[in-house]
């Protein structure tokens, strides 16, 4: 009877091309889902209210989102933005008031020169209103009341689909 | 023929792919850091309506932009202890569900364009309560766009 003899072993390394196809895929997914180095200034700490209908903003380069995020020692919103810099330019995140008595008389209302600036002259620029759902109405009704004042045609309210 | 020599021989030396793993991990790693998820998120857009009384009024305005836009009032209450809920008036209809709200603003529409308004001249003016809270706001919002109204818009607080 012919013996037969175990068959030599060579070193088999594990199959890595699998591995590669699953990282490429996750790599395709992230690509495709994750938004890279926008910041459109949205709060992402409010917690909006849910709506089903609604559209998409394709362009947000013509917005202001405009946060209003209710604070836990007092019915007042806080009002913030990303507003480009005076000196700068560069946009920065700054809280901004309805009327700032420390500041000089003509820059008081912070809320009206900010969106005056940016809807002067600017037909399409659409201000974003990011609201927290409990808020009640008296706290957003100044600011409605600025946009109108500041001649801002389109106001959208930035809802968020249901579970 | 040297058989045992053919089998130590290492026939197939495809490339070496752990330097390409080692790569592709990095990116991965980049993009999981660097990327920040979007939730669904979409909005509702209100073009102010420009009448001639209201919160939109502006001072010094051309007359010719003003339109003279026919409105149809929705009255919206807070309710509960805590405000926690809302009514809804508008005509007939009292409540807090958005379809059959939207199904009465569509008739009193209809009652509008029978009237002899032009379906483009009404503009759907949401009046709140100063306590009604935003939330709600946006379900009575949602109603009038369910009801296929393009311009909605907000008026004085009561």
């Amino acid at each position: 009877m012919r013996k037969h003899g175990m068959p030599e072993v060579n070193d088999s390394h594990p199959n890595v091309t699998p591995l590669i196809d699953v990282v490429m895929c996750l790599i395709i997914f992230f690509m495709l889902v994750a938004k890279i180095g926008v910041n459109t200034g949205a709060d992402q700490s409010i917690n909006i209210p849910e709506s089903i209908m609604g559209k998409k903003i394709e362009d947000m380069g013509n917005t202001l989102v405009l946060n209003l995020a209710k604070q836990s020692d007092t019915t007042a919103a806080k009002i913030c933005a990303l507003v480009p810099d005076k000196e700068t330019g560069k946009p920065e995140k700054k809280d901004l008031m309805l009327i700032n008595r420390s500041r000089p008389e003509k820059e008081q209302k912070e809320v009206h020169i900010v969106l005056l600036a940016l809807a002067e002259h600017n037909e399409n620029f659409n201000l974003i209103i990011r609201a927290d759902s409990d808020l009640p109405y008296s706290e957003i009704e100044p600011v409605l009341m600025a946009a109108a004042e500041s001649k801002v045609k389109t106001v959208s309210l930035n809802t968020k689909l249901p579970n | 023929m040297n058989v045992k020599a053919a089998k130590k021989a290492h026939i197939e030396a495809g490339p070496n792919m752990t330097p390409l793993v080692d790569v592709v991990m990095v990116i991965l790693i980049f993009l999981m850091l660097a990327g920040s998820f979007v939730g669904a998120e979409n909005y509702l857009q209100s073009k102010m309506p420009v009448r001639k009384g209201g919160v939109s009024t502006l001072k010094n305005q051309d007359p010719n932009t003003i339109i003279d836009d026919k409105t149809l009032d929705i009255m919206v209450d807070a309710r509960g202890s805590d405000h926690d809920d809302f009514v809804a008036t508008a005509g007939s209809y009292k409540g807090n569900n958005d379809e059959d709200l939207a199904k009465a603003i569509t008739t009193m529409r209809q009652q509008m364009i029978r009237s002899g308004i032009r379906e483009d001249q009404i503009q759907v003016v949401i009046n709140p309560g100063r306590d009604v809270k935003y939330k709600f706001l946006v379900k009575v919002f949602q109603a009038a766009n369910i009801a296929s109204f393009t311009k909605v818009g907000f008026g004085s607080s009561h």
